[in-house]
């Protein structure tokens, strides 16, 4: 074997991804065969062109010998099943988890996100909360036209502030040893008397979990909009209303550092069923 | 053997085909096929490989160490191997006559004169 120019070593190197007993039984005698071919080349094209040839079959041929090698060996010999079959086998397999995640990712898309038609540019959470207790959460975020269902199910306390809900989400915390928290949601309460904002509530977000709607109907306050009762995609029926068109309510969602874009984002990201 | 006709595929037929005259290396493997098919088939070492692997567990081919060439493995044609040969050319054989009797051949390439 003369030449041990970089593409020999390319070769050999791809010869380590035949399965063990092809290369043990002949990866030598493929690299002499190469050899060989070559050396039977008389120009710089006609060596250019085996090359070619190689790229092309070789790693059809390491699939092949692959696939082979699991049908023989890991099958073949404990279950006569033929090559045929195991072949039949994998793509069965291969379109019915398909299903499956299409599935996942139709149910996925269904429940979390409801199209709505509105270009409000804001942020606001349309749960009655004046009587304290136990309530599901829900985000509306207008400026993406999406309704997210972060899911958490709020222990709230009989307030009458709570005219709107702030979900104001964090990451990347860390604690003083440095080491990473994860995730909180921090829920805020809207003062619209005052239009200020105040924590009330932390929740890990490895606790927030899915919850059936049960959305409450929402008295009529002439300071909120709503495009009243809604079909969800899933069937459930909820009632969303918008934050009030009230003059220095954008104002405020900025003073409080409050990125609507994000929250969905990280909320999107934090959430799992 | 078993006695039952079974295919080859077309490149162990001529694997075998190229083995049928004496024993030959891989890259000679390659040359008599190409010749043999008028450069129709171009094996690579990958897939020449393959099918001796294929022709060697079903008995067809032996394996042959030459001692003035360690280097490179030597194939020959087995008793089984020539057997499964003359089977696939009898087989040829019986349908080329076949075509002749019908008249396949002369129409096919009369129809191909035309066009």
């Amino acid at each position: 074997m003369a030449k041990q120019h970089e593409p020999y070593r390319i070769y050999k190197a791809l010869l380590h991804l035949y399965p063990k007993s092809h290369r043990k039984a002949y990866g030598q005698q493929m690299v002499q065969t190469l050899d060989d071919i070559l050396s039977d080349q008389h120009s710089r094209y006609g060596r250019f062109g085996v090359w070619l040839r190689v790229a092309y079959e070789l790693p059809i041929n390491i699939i092949e010998e692959n696939f082979n090698s699991i049908g023989e060996i890991s099958v073949n010999k404990l279950t006569k099943i033929s090559n045929r079959q195991l072949l039949f086998g994998v793509l069965a397999v291969l379109i019915i988890g398909s299903y499956v995640a299409m599935a996942v990712i139709w149910r996925h898309q269904r429940t979390q996100i409801m199209e709505l038609n509105s270009t409000m540019d804001t942020v606001s959470q349309n749960i009655f909360a004046t009587n304290g207790g136990d309530y599901n959460a829900v985000t509306i975020i207008p400026s993406e036209g999406a309704v997210y269902l972060p899911l958490a199910k709020l222990k709230l306390p009989a307030t009458p502030l709570n005219e709107g809900l702030v979900y104001s989400y964090k990451t990347g915390l860390s604690a003083p040893g440095g080491k990473k928290l994860p995730p909180v949601l921090d829920i805020g309460v809207h003062d619209l008397a005052v239009n200020n904002f105040s924590t009330t509530k932390q929740f890990d977000c490895s606790q927030v979990v899915y919850a059936s709607f049960t959305t409450p109907s929402y008295p009529i306050n002439p300071m909120w909009e709503s495009d009243g009762s809604v079909k969800l995609t899933d069937g459930r029926t909820m009632n969303v209303y918008y934050a009030p068109r009230i003059s220095g309510c954008e104002g405020a969602w900025q003073a409080n550092n409050i990125d609507t874009k994000a929250i969905a984002d990280s909320l999107k990201q934090a959430v799992s069923y | 053997m078993n006695k039952e006709f079974s295919q080859l595929p077309q490149v162990a037929f001529c694997i075998l085909l190229a083995l049928s005259l004496r024993e030959r290396h891989g890259y000679e493997i390659i040359k008599q096929v190409q010749e043999d098919s008028n450069g129709k088939i171009n094996l690579g070492p990958g897939a020449l490989y393959t099918s001796i692997k294929q022709l060697r567990e079903r008995g067809l081919i032996l394996e042959v160490v030459h001692k003035d060439d360690i280097r490179r493995r030597y194939y020959k044609l087995s008793g089984d191997g020539a057997q499964a040969l003359e089977e696939q050319l009898r087989y040829y054989d019986n349908v080329v006559s076949l075509a002749q009797k019908r008249k396949l051949l002369n129409g096919i390439l009369a129809h191909g004169q035309a066009a």
